[in-house]
């Protein structure tokens, strides 16, 4: 061996820069784990007895709205909530109009007991507990057996808030859901969803946070023969977390979940889901989309599989476009026996060189190329989710304008 | 296969009866400092070597135990560990002074037969020492440099002080790396120069014959600018009712326009506990190939991992892992893309039957700067029974927009369909099963030398048939 070039190697050596070393020797996975979630799933629930809150709510379900005033712009509704800041006005329709309720404080739907023990809880993290401390409110919305019935929820907030929603519904009824939210903001929700047998419930979510964090958790309990489809759809310029926890403890329950995660200017998208699959022939399909330019997306997806006839497919694509963007996808699966099915498949990358060379030799420059094709990925997460109001014009153009800004 | 083949496939792989040998020196006490001393004075070491290892055993001292997955801290007591045994007084470089009862265990596993016929360099460790080594003399003439870590510390001093649990695998990497540091016995040392292709593999077999022992065998690979070698490990353990620990440390650099292809079959019996960590750095148009067939040992985390630090390294992975009753895996690949237009490939299959429990956890990290990187993942387990277990962890991280990976994976049995209709073609149901096993594991066997593929596929039907290949 040569001696001097053994000897230029090990100079070599010495020049090896901290930042590589870094990552030369990574975290143990564990750590991984816990650097990546930006909120660990939320202690919280923990101190909701779901099962008393779910009765509680049953029992003041008579009292709830009162007065009743003629609403033509909700018709199409059985019932709508519009929140402005702590103002909250609550239309419930029936054939000859709407009807509107005074604010409901959360303490007629929770048990004093448990808000307290939600505020008591020392949370390390500052902007929940502000949250928590200002103003709070609530709501329930519950179907009819034998029913079908539709509401809708708007929200614009530009003061710190947190909501308490429960939603129920009952035996062989059918729920459609539609939750619209700006939020200026920090923005706290808990809803608790309970499906009865055969019962069917459509709930599509969008949520726009900017400045603050949000924070949403859904609890999901699931009997049998019960039919769930989820639709998210979050865009965040700033923090902005969601945590759902799916137990499917029906026979023959099935749960669809279609999101689409954008996240503007220097925005955090983290998107936590895990999936108990308790009882035979349950079916999930999870189908994630994840867009952003400067931001940075996470999405962690869980499914505990052990159940015979049971299927979980996952599928995620996730498009980076800025020199800044980053993401983290975590689709992980747990499996026992041979009688299920289970399988995931995610993307993660640029838009394709071929899509960008075709639109480029039409006169495109790389910046409109990206945006058209961006616009495309969008149209198509929302167009798949079959949901009137996220396929509406005005959450369409809010996503996408916010690509060339 | 018929039954007559099976049985004495069975009798070749997994006839290992424990050796009577009498051992020369064995250090029995506790880990501490003095055991440490004993084992690198028992050597001859020089200071720094001693350093190296007293340093790494206050790291290991300092570590936790991993605290995801498996509950190690139940299973492995480090006080009843025996961190020592030393089979040999002297170093063999004939295959015709070792030992006849060794030699009747390398003969069953047809090992001598295939250094002579496809093999550039062949050795044999058993327990905590290389017994016997041996190159081409053409190769050795080229500067090829094959050797035990023994040797190699004494001999190369400057190339093992660069090396050693430096840049590549560090004793803070993880408890058993640190525990590893501090009590390396054995091992390989392959060094290729410049331009050099060694065109048949070199490969390793490593036994386990002394109760309770913990091997720590360490090898580290360099291949020059150029350069091209292969490197297969294979090892066996007889049957005992006490675990046995193997944690090895693997240190590959590839360097510029450089391949490595690493094979590594594992066939322990499942009272060895397998905690291995196995690192390559690929510097620039690098290329490295890592197969592993993880068939047998009780417990198993293995994660094989690539840091691709060169413009247009690639790395490759590929896996088959079995785990049958009372086996307990988790294997993955990661891999670190740090510069531009990098590439890697993971494929792992893995094969879950009778309660074993078999899992995925592997990361894909692109960091920033990684310009045109594509990295792909594909894991598939394929559950045989009701009570198998399988799980994926995959994690991806990207930092760096203009790359793209994709990451599939799925869980399945074999289908009533496959098996209806090879079984309407004459074939018993376990031929049908075996055949269609044999057909998941494809895209890996490929990549395995003829004999090993054979090999493997027949371990693999010996545990279908359930006769329990590896103990």
């Amino acid at each position: 061996m040569n001696k001097n070039s053994l000897k230029d190697e090990i100079e070599q050596l010495k020049e090896i820069k901290h930042e590589e070393s870094k990552h030369l020797h990574p975290p143990s996975w564990k750590q991984f784990d816990e650097s990546i979630s930006l909120f660990k799933y939320n202690e919280r629930w923990k101190y909701l007895d779901t099962e008393k809150i779910f009765l509680e709510s049953k029992r003041i379900r008579k009292v709830e709205f009162k007065e009743v005033v003629r609403q033509s712009q909700y018709k199409d509704y059985d019932g709508a909530i519009l929140l402005e800041n702590n103002l909250a006005k609550v239309y419930i329709c029936d054939s000859s109009g709407c009807s509107l309720s005074s604010t409901i404080s959360p303490d007629e739907i929770f048990p004093n007991k448990i808000i307290k023990a939600l505020q008591s809880e020392s949370s390390k993290d500052q902007m929940e507990a502000n949250s928590l401390a200002s103003s709070s409110w609530g709501s329930l919305i519950s179907s009819k057996s034998n029913k079908k019935s539709r509401f809708f929820y708007s929200g614009i907030t530009t003061i710190p808030i947190s909501l308490f929603n429960v939603i129920h519904v009952d035996k062989n009824s059918f729920l459609d859901v539609n939750m619209k939210h700006y939020s200026k903001d920090v923005f706290h929700e808990f809803t608790y969803i309970q499906l009865e047998k055969n019962s069917s419930l459509t709930l599509n979510v969008f949520l726009s946070s900017s400045n603050y964090s949000s924070i949403i958790n859904f609890k999901i309990k699931m009997e049998e023969s019960s039919l769930l489809n989820l639709n998210l759809v979050q865009s965040s310029s700033s923090t902005c977390s969601s945590n759902i926890e799916v137990q499917m403890t029906g026979k023959h329950s099935e749960f669809n979940f279609k999101s689409l995660f954008q996240s503007r200017a220097n925005g955090i998208v983290d998107n936590n889901l895990s999936i108990y699959h308790l009882e035979e022939d349950t079916k999930s399909n999870i189908e994630s989309y994840g867009i952003t330019k400067s931001g940075t997306i996470i999405i962690k997806d869980w499914s505990n599989i052990v159940f015979n006839s049971s299927s979980t497919f996952i599928k995620g694509k996730v498009i980076l476009l800025g020199e800044e963007s980053k993401a983290y996808v975590i689709p992980n699966l747990k499996t026992k026996g041979n009688k299920i099915s289970a399988s995931h498949g995610i993307s993660l990358g640029r838009i394709t060189q071929n899509e960008l060379f075709y639109l480029m030799s039409r006169g495109l420059s790389e910046d409109e190329a990206n945006i058209l094709v961006s616009t495309g990925f969008i149209e198509h997460a929302l167009d798949s989710m079959s949901s009137e109001m996220l396929k509406n014009k005005e959450i369409k153009s809010y996503l996408i304008s916010s690509l060339k800004g | 296969m018929d039954r007559e083949k099976l049985n004495k496939v069975k009798s070749e792989v997994t006839g290992i009866e424990p050796l009577s040998l009498s051992y020369e020196k064995k250090i029995e006490s506790s880990i501490g400092e003095d055991t440490v001393r004993k084992i690198s004075r028992e050597k001859g070491e020089p200071e720094w070597m001693l350093k190296k290892r007293l340093y790494s055993l206050k790291v290991f001292n300092s570590r936790p135990m991993p605290n995801w997955s498996f509950d190690l801290s139940s299973i492995i007591n480090f006080n009843e560990l025996i961190p020592y045994a030393k089979p040999f007084s002297e170093k063999l470089e004939e295959s015709s002074k070792i030992p006849q009862e060794v030699m009747k265990v390398l003969e069953k596993l047809n090992i001598p037969e295939a250094e002579r016929r496809y093999l550039s360099g062949s050795g044999t460790m058993i327990d905590s020492e290389v017994l016997y080594r041996r190159i081409k003399d053409e190769l050795r003439k080229k500067g090829v440099i094959f050797t035990d870590m023994d040797t190699a510390v004494r001999e190369y001093p400057e190339l093992v002080k660069k090396y050693f649990m430096t840049f590549i695998v560090s004793p803070h990497d993880n408890k058993f790396a640190a525990l590893h540091g501090a009590l390396w016995s054995g091992g390989s040392f392959v060094y290729v120069p410049k331009g050099v292709k060694v065109d048949l593999p070199l490969q390793v077999f490593f036994l386990i014959n002394y109760p309770k022992l913990g091997q720590f065998e360490h090898t580290i690979i360099i291949a020059d600018e150029g350069s091209e070698v292969e490197y297969i490990e294979g090892c066996s353990a007889p049957v005992y009712s006490a675990y046995n620990l193997h944690s090895a440390v693997v240190e590959v650099h590839v360097k510029k326009n450089a391949f490595v292809k690493y094979t590594t079959i594992q066939t322990w019996t499942k009272n060895v506990l397998n905690l291995n960590t196995k690192r390559a750095v690929v510097e620039e148009g690098g290329t490295l190939r890592w197969v592993s067939g993880n068939i047998g040992s009780g417990l198993t985390m293995y994660y094989p991992s690539a840091v691709l630090r060169g413009k247009g390294a690639r790395a490759e992975f590929l896996s088959v892992t079995f785990a049958g009753n009372g086996q307990k895996k988790e294997t993955g690949s990661k891999v670190f893309h740090l510069a531009p237009e990098t590439r890697s490939r993971i494929v792992s299959k893995s094969i879950v039957k009778a309660g074993g429990y078999a899992a995925y956890r592997g990361l894909v990290h692109i960091a920033k700067g990684a310009k045109d990187s594509i990295s792909s993942v594909k894991c598939d387990a394929l559950l045989l029974d009701d009570s198998s277990n399988s799980a994926t962890y995959p994690y991806i991280e990207s930092y760096e927009s203009n790359s793209e990976v994709t990451h599939e994976a799925t869980v399945s049995r074999i289908e009533e369909e496959k098996l209806f209709y090879l079984m309407s073609r004459g074939l018993s149901e376990t031929e049908a099963k075996a055949m269609i096993t044999r057909g998941f594991m494809e895209p890996i066997m490929v990549n395995l030398p003829l004999e090993y593929a054979l090999e493997l596929n027949r371990l693999i039907e010996l545990e279908l048939e359930g006769e329990g290949a590896v103990g």
